[in-house]
């Protein structure tokens, strides 16, 4: 068979073999994959807030969804949700891994200011994870992501975490100030 | 089964690819900074290494050869996602984020191309299996003592696990040892002492 045709056959067919494969391996990995995500995502409103007890979630305006945030919620201490304790924004931005692998993180208002950061799941390189570690590693390093930036040097990542806090804080604060 | 033996031996000793080679450099110092990452990301390579030669081996064949090379890389691409989501899946979380990137480095890892070119493509299945065994063994070896040697000396402990062993007290370890300075110095110091043990065996022979 002429070689023009016979060798991208071949690659085609080697590609679409290799493609079964992974849609296999994804078919039983997807779940457990998704059950870690929800569990550390769960565990993070105790993080937030140590007497969390139930949430409600809240509409998100166009231009806090164009950000990357995902979910808004009003956190209660109780589970007849009557005493409110604070908002939760969940964000998912895009970094210096691009689309593929989102950075995504929660950050958590109280009293008219940030009470905490918490990071889900990202893809990042090395310098922006250390970012991220230099944001997680102090509750009030949230307050100050300049510093962070000079200190790491990532500045991808640091600009698509501070675009979501600043859009999320705007918004917390014009519903807190009312 | 002394064939077997050598072929064993080159890999993990005589022609170990991080100390001899200078192959895969980007994961003996990008994850070095602990024992646990080193062992895991072992694994990784362990993994893609052992089911791309056999893969490669199996099909040497019939695979054209004017497409040989795309072909590798398509079988090690998929070996290497198909190792990501285990990992993702099944290992703690801070693990798996802390090998990051370096999990899908692993494609562009000189050692699994090269061995697949030069061994895999040319041997049969069984010499390949040891081929790779001892390449992902000297690999191994290789980035756990520089992993050891730069966790104790930056942070004074070893850990696993989440429980760590305090060995020298905090305030006398060398934090650059932690950092990417300290790999490069530990990586160079490594392969130093490896020459000179390698040297010294090989007068010893000489002599005998």
């Amino acid at each position: 068979m002429n070689k023009m045709i016979k060798l991208p056959i071949f690659l085609g067919t080697v590609g679409c073999l290799c493609g079964g494969v992974l849609a296999v391996t994804n078919y039983f990995t997807k779940d457990a994959i998704a059950k870690g995500e929800f569990d550390r995502a769960n565990a993070a409103y105790f993080t937030h807030f140590e007497n969390y007890a139930a949430r409600s979630e809240l509409a998100i305006p166009e231009a806090l969804a164009k950000i990357g945030v995902t979910l808004k919620e009003e956190i209660f201490s109780d589970a007849d949700k009557t005493t409110s304790i604070g908002y939760v924004y969940t964000c998912s931005v895009v970094g210096f891994a691009g689309k593929s692998t989102p950075i995504k993180f929660t950050i958590s208002y109280a009293e008219g200011k940030i009470n905490n950061y918490v990071p889900l799941s990202h893809g990042e390189s090395a310098q922006g994870a250390k970012f991220m570690d230099w944001l997680s590693a102090d509750k009030n390093n949230i307050n100050n992501l300049e510093a962070g930036k000079a200190q790491t040097g990532s500045s991808v990542t640091y600009q698509a975490i501070s675009n979501a806090v600043t859009a999320c804080t705007t918004d917390y604060l014009a519903a807190y100030n009312k | 089964m002394k064939n077997k033996l050598k072929i064993f031996l080159n890999g993990l000793i005589y022609e170990n690819p991080i100390l001899v080679i200078f192959l895969g450099m980007c994961p003996a110092l990008g994850t070095t900074n602990t024992v646990e990452n080193a062992v895991y990301m072992s694994l990784c390579v362990f993994g893609v290494l052992l089911f791309s030669n056999i893969i490669i081996s199996a099909i040497r064949k019939i695979v054209p050869n004017e497409v040989r090379i795309p072909v590798y890389i398509i079988i090690i691409a998929t070996l290497v996602s198909i190792v990501d989501m285990l990992f993702h899946a099944f290992l703690p979380y801070d693990v798996y984020q802390s090998l990051g990137s370096f999990i899908s480095l692993i494609v562009v890892n000189c050692i699994i191309l090269g061995r697949a070119e030069s061994f895999a493509s040319k041997n049969n299945v069984t010499d390949s299996i040891v081929d790779a065994v001892g390449y992902a063994a000297g690999f191994a070896m290789a980035i756990i003592i520089v992993a050891f040697f730069r966790e104790l000396l930056g942070t004074g402990a070893l850990s696993w696990a989440g429980n760590s062993v305090q060995i020298i007290p905090a305030d006398y370890a060398i934090k650059e040892f932690a950092k990417n300075t300290g790999a490069f110095i530990t990586l160079g110091l490594v392969v130093a002492a490896y020459t000179v043990i390698m040297n010294a065996v090989k007068q010893k022979k000489a002599s005998k």
